[in-house]
């Protein structure tokens, strides 16, 4: 029975758990409650990924209803290779999150976070799996709202600002995908994105469509922290409670460049984007920009988390970066990156949640001497480093190596030579950190002499991390054979929507029939 | 003349936004934001669109100005002049190209109204034709709403579930102490009067609107919304306390949860009989009438979550101003 | 001048419907959005967007429209009916946007208590201790 329904439960079980672990209400119940059904979760997805990979797509039709008239829920090798890195880090996070959030949060608040969570988890794999336009709409206001409450849990006050501001970016955000939306559905008539791809087909050039293009871009370019609408990304990211903003950067931005890349490739077909409206080359520019002006902001920072925050900016510069190349090489560099860059970034804010938890400062400053003193997290932290800059044997050197063989695929040198001077400045700012830790005495004062290891619910989940970061990066198989399958199939999609504008007409007849 | 009234409305429309931009009194803004929504509201009604324009009616002028009203209690009620020397070219530039790319796609739009429209050509026949013989309800938007998108209206109550947690992680409901001072409008007999006649009458619509609106404009959210608006009126006047002890706010969150549980169950129960989920047409042996207890239900969950999360929202609100009065 | 452009050579009969389509689909969207992005005080900031939000649904429900419909409740003897579509949809958003206001405003009654102001260059000013 479960097999059947498979498609809709990585969405439908955390959005039924949400409510259940709040009425648990005791803090360690919905814990385990909602780690259980987060493991569950990344089981399905896993099942999921096996799926799509041998028979390709899952169609899955809420309520019984056909699509376009009912709501679609579409899983393929691409958004189930995107949702098995949600899930695997929710659970994670969530085992993590137990001691952090006990640290950070308020105790009458506990319950709230893990439902919190739960909800996030459950928008963010609402708005991969589902085919509906609008349906996205609705799961993305479901993750963003639960997120404004993740980021507004931590105790110190500029976690409210940043939550506002976030909310207002993100509304804005929202609303223009909405209009964007609203233009196609105006000229199609139809909110089923497969339906939507095959009618837009019918009109050569449309200045509404365009519009609409131009909306939804824009719309989404907000969620993802696309450079220069990046500005709401750190502040959130720096005073969110630590295991939100481990969540958070590795997966609520790469479900928006998921979002993206779905638009542009599964709706409005790669020429109509890159060709006809020359999108390529403005998200690659963009995209450089953001991995060198963010790279060094993340320099400077003094605040561990934030620079974490800029360098987060920057990494997504590199998935747009791929996706920008146009070429199933680039796409699938993109793809591998999403998945790496959440092992690197869930591991980093891990490690730096675990300084907090101890010393109770994110500060460089804190970091000093921390080497001796809490050993296995500061090592974690310099192999996701070690990744994030992309030294070969791990996880971040396998995205880059792709990213730069797509771009010598082009002979784009400049692109590759660009992408490998990004990686210095990543050099500078993780090895800032790393110097404080091993090469900086530690102070001299009372508090510092207690500084001692975290507790295994917390190393456990950042070393799970770490070591698929190495994994990964020694065995690519899994990685890029995912990639690759959900690359090959965007494209592929494509011209298939371009290719059956017949069987658009035949749904017209359908409707004929219907009518008649 | 329905277009004349649209343009005049839509005039009016305009006149108060503008409004909006220029006034500095925030009580001002917030009224005039009331009747901005109550002009959308009449404009959704001229152009067909009777459900939202209750909805917008009872959610956006009613939920969303007491809310703002109350965030104003707390904040002050007169913005600042801007002392800063931050541009206001770059927010004017933003909105010019954004308004020009607006532009820019009417050129290509379908024309206002026209029954040949891709619009009503497609999907929506459907709608039209079928759902009074497929799902049996002579409202078509409740029929869309309930049945045929049931999942994207799933995602709305959950939306609301979590702007109660958001709301109550914030803020949280403060239960007064008895040596508190007793507040409400205590010494106005008048409107104590008035609200005990007027409560069980707007309790009786909500209802009527909770179960007609298989038949005309209404369903769960605005009977939800309705039925809230009664106990704010009840906690308004006979204060926080009295209404704590009618409906509380930890039994306020069970039935948040318990509503959406209530929604999802439908589509659980529709599994195990071997549909997809939501897919009423499981739930009896004939679908109509399996269609049928599906919405009852559902609508039944929706109304339970929105009355639940509105009034905890107005209390966490009015629990903070009491407190701060207090001080 | 597009919008000239657009009325030229139509007969006063269209010209009503047209005119409406212009101005809600122009005037909608535009002036509303400026005060989410140039308000200084955040209570504004969620009038602002709340009447962007009202203004995108008045763009939605106007493609619902059919002239000569009515409201899409079945009515004997009525063959003509709006679109529900639309409807459906522009219900979602206004539940979606009450639950983004409400959490906005609490996030503003909390950002008082801490701060003192809701007049966002006020707070940007006020310099927190490093954690």
């Amino acid at each position: 029975m479960l097999e059947q329904h498979l498609a809709a439960l990585p969405i439908i079980l955390p959005l039924i758990a949400a409510p259940i672990a709040l009425i648990l209400g005791r803090s360690v119940l919905s814990w385990g409650f909602a780690t259980l059904v987060s493991g569950l979760a990344f089981i399905f997805s896993w099942q999921l990924l096996a799926a799509a990979l041998s028979d390709g797509v899952l169609s899955y039709a809420v309520g019984g209803w056909a699509p376009p008239w009912g709501i679609e829920l579409r899983v393929d090798v691409a958004n189930a290779f995107v949702l098995l890195a949600v899930t695997a880090i929710s659970t994670l996070v969530l085992v993590y999150s137990k001691d952090s959030i006990e640290k950070e949060v308020k105790v009458a608040n506990h319950s709230l976070f893990y439902t919190a969570h739960l909800l996030c988890l459950a928008g963010l794999s609402g708005i991969l799996i589902t085919g509906d336009a609008f349906n996205l709409f609705v799961f993305l206001e479901v993750s963003s709202l639960a997120t404004y409450a993740l980021v507004s849990l931590a105790s110190d006050r500029r976690c409210l600002t940043a939550a506002f501001r976030y909310l207002v970016m993100g509304t804005i955000g929202a609303t223009f995908i909405l209009i964007g939306v609203g233009l196609l559905y105006m000229k199609t008539g139809t909110l089923n994105m497969l339906d939507l791809a095959v009618r837009m087909d019918a009109y050569e050039s449309s200045r509404t469509i365009n519009t609409g293009l131009a909306f939804i871009m824009v719309g989404v370019s907000l969620k993802l922290a696309l450079f220069p609408l990046h500005m709401w990304l750190p502040p959130a990211y720096t005073h969110a409670p630590s295991a939100v903003t481990a969540f958070l950067a590795s997966t609520a931005t790469k479900v928006a460049v998921y979002v993206m890349i779905r638009f542009i490739f599964t709706v409005f077909g790669i020429d109509h984007v890159f060709v006809d409206m020359g999108m390529g080359l403005i998200l690659m520019v963009l995209a450089v920009v953001a991995i060198f002006q963010c790279s060094y902001s993340a320099t400077v920072q003094s605040n561990v988390k934030s620079i974490l925050a800029y360098s987060s900016v920057a990494q997504i510069g590199y998935m747009i970066l791929g996706l920008s190349l146009v070429s199933v090489a680039g796409l699938m560099a993109g793809m591998i990156h999403i998945f790496n860059h959440a092992l690197m970034k869930g591991a980093l804010f891990m490690a730096v949640g675990a300084v907090f938890y101890r010393v109770g400062s994110v500060d460089i400053k804190a970091f000093a001497g921390l080497g001796k003193r809490m050993p296995l997290t500061m090592a974690a932290f310099t192999i996701a480093g070690l990744s994030i800059i992309g030294v070969p044997l791990t996880a971040g050197f396998v995205s880059k190596w792709y990213l730069v063989t797509a771009a010598l695929e082009q002979d784009n040198w400049l692109v590759a030579a660009l992408v490998l001077l990004g990686s210095l400045f990543a050099v500078v700012y993780i090895g800032r950190v790393i110097e404080a830790a091993y090469f900086q005495k530690l102070p001299d004062s009372q508090g510092s002499k207690n500084i001692k290891e975290v507790s295994w619910l917390m190393l456990a989940p950042m070393w799970a991390l770490v070591i698929a970061n190495v994994y990964f990066g020694i065995d690519t198989s899994l990685t890029t054979e995912a990639a690759n399958s959900a690359a090959e199939w965007l494209f592929q999609a494509d011209a298939m929507s371009v290719s059956n504008t017949q069987e658009g007409q035949m749904s017209d007849v359908v409707v004929q029939e219907v009518s008649s | 003349m329905a277009e004349f009234i649209d343009l005049v409305l839509l005039a009016m429309l305009a006149l108060t936004a503008l409004w909006i931009i220029f006034l500095k009194d925030l009580f001002a803004v917030v009224m005039l934001f009331g009747i901005y929504s109550f002009l959308s509201a009449l404009i959704f009604v001229n152009l067909d669109a009777v459900d939202v324009a209750f909805t917008e009616a009872s959610v956006g002028a009613g939920i969303s100005t007491v809310l703002m009203l109350g965030t104003l209690a707390l904040t002050g009620r007169q913005e600042k002049e801007r002392l800063s020397t931050r541009s206001k070219l770059l927010p004017l530039f933003v909105v010019t190209l954004t308004g020009a790319a607006l532009i820019y796609g009417t050129l290509d739009m379908p024309p206002f109204g026209h029954p040949d429209n891709p619009v009503h050509q497609h999907v929506a026949p459907r709608y039209i034709e079928e759902s009074p013989k497929e799902v049996g309800l002579p409202n078509m938007v409740t029929s869309v709403l309930a049945s045929y998108r049931g999942f994207d209206t799933l995602g709305e109550t959950v939306v609301v579930f979590s702007a109660f947690i958001g709301v109550f992680s914030l803020l949280g409901v403060r239960r007064k102490k008895k040596k508190d001072l007793e507040s409400g409008l205590e010494s106005h007999r008048v409107l104590q009067v008035i609200a005990k006649v007027i409560i069980p009458l707007v309790i009786l619509f909500a209802l009527y609107v909770q179960f007609h609106g298989d038949f005309g404009p209404g369903g769960g959210f605005q009977a939800g919304v309705i039925a809230a608006a009664a106990f704010i009126l009840y906690a308004l006047v006979f204060g926080l306390p009295k209404a704590f002890a009618v409906v509380g706010p930890k039994f306020l969150q069970w039935m948040a949860a318990f509503g959406v549980l209530l929604y999802a169950s439908v589509g659980l129960y529709s599994m195990y009989k071997g549909g997809n989920f939501l897919d009423y047409n499981q739930l009896a042996a004939d679908p109509i009438a399996g269609q049928h207890y599906g919405i009852i239900i559902i609508e039944l969950g929706v109304g339970f979550t929105v009355f639940a999360v509105m009034l905890n929202i107005f209390y966490a609100f009015g629990s903070q101003a009491e407190r701060s009065n207090v001080q | 001048m597009p919008l000239a452009v657009r009325l030229r050579g139509q007969t006063s009969s269209e010209l009503y419907p047209r005119l409406l389509q212009l101005l809600d689909r122009r005037f909608s969207d535009d002036g509303r959005f400026y005060i989410v992005i140039s308000a200084n005080n955040l209570v504004k900031k969620i009038v602002g967007l709340n009447v962007f939000q009202t203004s995108v649904f008045m763009l939605y429900i106007s493609m619902g429209k059919v002239t000569g419909g009515t409201a899409p409740i079945v009515v004997e003897g009525v063959t003509q009916y709006s679109n529900p579509l639309p409807h459906v949809l522009i219900l979602t958003a206004i539940v979606v946007g009450v639950a983004t206001t409400a959490v906005g405003l609490s996030l503003i009654v909390r950002i008082k208590r801490a701060y003192g102001t809701v007049e966002e260059n006020e707070f940007d000013n006020k310099k927190d201790d490093a954690i």
